[in-house]
């Protein structure tokens, strides 16, 4: 019976050790209870604006002249992806904006110019490609970053040959102190994605341990890193532009939990759904950047009885119905892109007709009126299709205007727009049935099927891989296995220029070429019928400029960081 | 003599423990090898331009080339030496990984299961002593609500009412906003744990207080109650006397035996509150087919699993002898 005993004073113990820690709590909740009624204000909960920033944040409610230098951001829970390590896919999406600098980027208007490298030249015969290195960048250390770094970085990634695509690339040396030539195997326009997408980190810092502490010669730098929690960054005091904030944190929250911290003032800005952005938050007003992050359709251009790979993996390839170019191109010109945006969109989008609308290398002939449900049921009567038995359905040769649209499931906005696409198509007699799936399905009948598909990026390169027959059978690119030998000849000279604003006009004769007639677009031959780019929508605080932003590219957790230095308080 | 016994049983434990690992191991492999998600596509992502060679690469990497029984069995050889391997998600150890969200949890799922075990343990006697009366109907009424409530639903709840509305907690995450890990004081961890820990102690107090209530009905419905009664004992006489002794020992055993409904729900808790624990670890290694790190948590959250039941044994051997005896025979 003792030990019954002592089981009880264990408990009472226990006990009285929560009792404690309960009136612990009580207080805490009491005097924050206590805070918000004093305060004017209608935000600010929480004990570090207690402890921090309760006044400065409270002046700039009610005079701007009094300017906050943190902010606190929300923008997904994968703002961590790459965790800043090139090797683990880190730029490949401009995340590395915020915190490192590659050797060009793109300004507002998508002109190429230097980032790490003052200046650039190509040779006339595409192979070589020289940058010379402002002396000015350093590293959050203070150390200059030096031709070096940047051997070091190519080097390393190529060796790796994982995250970043260098197999064309033959070697690259340090000729001069602040000089680097990268030599490649074959003229390659679009190498200017890894240019532009490379971090560069420090040739003597770098290891496997990276990830715990990066350092970068971006805006700002990592002080801490919390796991699946946030991110805090303070102003890289060797940055060679001045900056008008000197913190930002990152909150890692999901999109619902985002909303509601952002209700509660704690945020300056929040990324939003564009279905969750007509929601009213105090103090914050809705900002959309336009985007070059395009939804479209992919279409085999094959009939049934193929045989193919994805990613490696044997799959059928080929529809009878999405083979047949009328079929695609009466989708092109009777889907209502416009309708689909409001749908699916909240008219947060535009209508798109490529992956690379409103972009210098876009076509824009190739832009047509669509939503001309007669245009549609001409192009698919003149092509013999009718309605032979009544259903609403047209048929050729005893074949329906039947098939099906996979789109990955969890996502709602590829969701809203199958389902969209499916309705609007029956006006003009195609029935297409939307299948919800997931990637892993997708990847394996993809290529038999009509799938919801995505992409868009601030470099022509997406246009090489939806298209070009040289990577039919590779990874994912070319899903409708299209191939054309006009299109693959202007494929190739856009991609073999030297000239990187030469290469534009051979971009856009890929999509339509007038002398051939051929093209990629909707009314020539349709392998994808593009039907939306999504507008990026932020609840960004009254007052809080975010300079003038660039088209985003595909990836809305990271497209707003691409100027750091333009950002203020109006 | 004895010590023997003793040294056999422990063996006999650690035995079990050793099967169970092995066994749910053995079930996560197979779990994985044969569900659709490909782990180097999760890991590349859907818009990948990786190259039939790279993704081989990758492959080649992580042993994924290699039959699931050579894969089993090179995890195992590695676990006997100590090492979890590497997590292909977070690049790291993976016992570094775990053992740092495990932490997390652990803090929450203790302190809300202390709470949980002793707020239930008071309706549930309060109930039982004023049974059918206006009390007991109350604490019923909010039993059989919780009871059928997720807790990431009252999570929400939580955090709308007291973190939206009444702005008293903040929204989620363990500290606050903005502030180094250093710097953040123990009433600021505090002030953050408390909506979590409250959302994970409101399931448990449900359980323990229906349970405790028929424990209890059961020893005041008995004779030496009733002799109690007769000698002139106060309700806490009788509390204090008679029924914490016969009560106490079921309760503790469910208590410890609730470990893993704990755990679970422990997981829907931290993915509300964006508190980074075990649970949040698990979800996101599991759907990104990060088999390692899935394996790791696994490990350890059946071990905690395992050692809530066997204390809950170790408790009913100690304190009732009747259960000892029959152990012995």
């Amino acid at each position: 019976m003792k030990l019954v005993n002592r089981v009880v004073l264990l408990l009472t113990i226990i006990a009285m050790s929560v009792f404690l820690y309960g009136c612990g709590k009580s207080e805490q909740a009491a005097d924050d209870k206590a805070k918000p009624t004093e305060e004017v204000g209608k935000t600010e909960g929480d004990e570090k604006e207690k402890a921090k920033e309760e006044e400065p944040k409270e002046e700039v409610k009610e005079k701007t002249e009094e300017k906050k230098d943190e902010l606190v951001i929300s923008v997904g829970t994968s703002f961590d992806s790459g965790k800043f390590d090139p090797k683990q896919r880190y730029g490949s999406h401009q995340q590395h904006r915020l915190t490192h600098s590659s050797l060009l980027k793109y300004d507002v208007d998508l002109n190429l110019i230097g980032d790490l490298a003052e200046d650039y030249s190509i040779t006339e015969d595409g192979l070589e490609w020289s940058f010379t290195l402002n002396p000015n960048v350093k590293f959050s250390d203070g150390n200059p970053v030096k031709a070096e770094d940047v051997v070091f970085t190519y080097e390393m990634l190529k060796e790796d040959g994982i995250a970043f695509d260098l197999s064309f690339m033959e070697s690259i040396e340090k000729t001069d102190e602040n000089k680097v030539v990268i030599k490649l195997t074959e003229p390659r326009s679009v190498f200017v994605s890894q240019v532009t997408e490379i971090p560069i980190v420090p040739a003597n810092h770098y290891d496997e341990n990276y990830t715990k502490n990066p350092i970068g010669s971006g805006a700002y730098k990592v002080v801490e890193y919390r796991e699946g929690e946030q991110v805090i960054m303070e102003a890289n005091p060797h940055y060679h532009k001045p900056l008008n904030f000197k913190k930002l944190t990152f909150l890692l929250l999901k999109e619902d939990a985002a909303v509601a911290a952002a209700k509660t003032g704690e945020l300056d800005i929040c990324v939003t759904p564009p279905r969750y952005a007509d929601q009213k938050i105090d103090g914050m007003v809705v900002q959309a950047c336009e985007s070059i992050d395009s939804r479209g359709i992919t279409l085999p251009t094959l009939p049934s009885g193929n045989k193919g790979l994805i990613h490696g993996v044997e799959v059928e390839v080929g529809n009878d119905v999405t083979s047949e170019v009328a079929i695609r191109r009466a989708l092109n010109v009777g889907l209502s892109r416009n309708d689909l945006c409001e749908l699916a969109l909240s008219g947060y989008g535009k209508p798109a007709f490529s992956v690379c609308d409103g972009l210098p290398w876009f076509n824009e002939d190739i832009a047509i009126k669509d939503g001309d449900i007669e245009a549609a049921k001409k192009i698919l009567e003149e092509d013999g299709w009718s309605d032979t038995d009544g259903d609403g359905i047209v048929e050729k040769d005893g074949k329906k205007a039947s098939f099906k649209l996979y789109y990955n499931a969890q996502d709602q906005l590829r969701s809203d727009l199958s389902i969209g696409v499916a309705d609007q198509a029956k006006a003009f007699g195609v029935d297409i049935e939307a299948v919800g799936s997931s990637w892993d399905e997708i990847f394996k009948i993809g290529k038999a099927n009509a799938v919801l598909w995505g992409g868009g990026r601030h470099h022509p390169g997406p246009l090489h891989n939806n298209y070009s027959s040289d990577l039919i059978d590779v990874g994912y690119n070319n899903m409708p296995q299209f191939s054309d030998p006009n299109v693959d000849a202007n494929l190739e000279k856009a991609m073999k220029s030297a000239n990187i604003l030469e290469s534009y006009e051979y971009w856009k004769k890929v999509q339509w070429d007038k002398d051939t007639n051929s093209g990629v677009a909707g009314n020539m031959s349709a392998p994808m019928i593009w039907l939306t780019r999504i507008d990026h929508v932020y609840f960004v605080r009254e007052g809080l400029d975010l300079g003038r932003q660039q088209v985003h590219a595909h990836g809305h957790e990271w497209g707003l960081f691409n100027d750091m230095d333009t950002w203020g308080w109006k | 003599m004895i010590k023997d016994n003793a040294l056999l049983k422990v063996s006999i434990i650690l035995f079990r423990m050793i099967l169970l690992i092995l066994g749910l191991a053995l079930l996560t492999f197979t779990l994985a090898h044969y569900s659709p998600i490909d782990p180097v596509q999760a890991y590349l992502g859907a818009e990948t331009h990786a190259t039939p060679e790279q993704v081989a690469q990758v492959e080649e990497q992580w042993g994924l080339n290699k039959p699931m029984s050579e894969q089993f069995f090179h995890w195992i050889l590695s676990l006997i030496k100590g090492d979890f391997g590497m997590s292909r998600l977070y690049k790291a150890p993976v016992l570094d990984v775990v053992s740092e969200a495990f932490k997390n949890s652990l803090i929450l799922m203790m302190t809300s299961w202390v709470l949980s075990g002793i707020v239930g343990y008071v309706l549930g006697t309060v109930a039982a002593f004023r049974a059918g009366k206006m009390a007991d109907k109350i604490i019923k009424w909010y039993c059989y609500t919780l009871a059928s409530i997720p807790s990431n639903v009252i999570g929400l709840i939580f955090l709308v009412v007291f973190g939206v509305i009444l702005k008293i907690f903040p929204i989620g995450l363990s500290s606050p906003i903005g502030i180094l890990s250093q710097d953040v004081t123990f009433a600021q961890r505090l002030h953050h744990f408390v909506l979590p820990c409250v959302t994970l102690s409101f399931l448990g107090i449900a359980n323990v207080a229906m349970h405790t209530r028929e424990e209890m009905l059961k020893v005041l419905d008995s004779e030496y109650i009733l002799f109690a009664k007769a000698r002139g004992e106060s309700t806490w006489e009788l509390f204090s006397h008679h029924c914490i002794r016969n009560t106490i020992i079921p309760v503790l055993m469910l208590q410890f035996s609730y470990f893993s409904e704990l755990f679970g729900g422990s997981a829907l808790a931290e993915i509300v509150f964006a508190y980074h624990g075990l649970g949040s670890v698990m979800t996101t290694a599991g759907l990104k087919g990060d088999l390692p790190l899935l394996l790791g948590t696994i490990v350890f959250s059946s071990l905690f699993v395992f050692f809530g039941n066997f204390i809950a044994d170790i408790f009913a051997k100690i304190v009732d002898p009747r259960i000892k005896e029959a152990a012995y025979e």
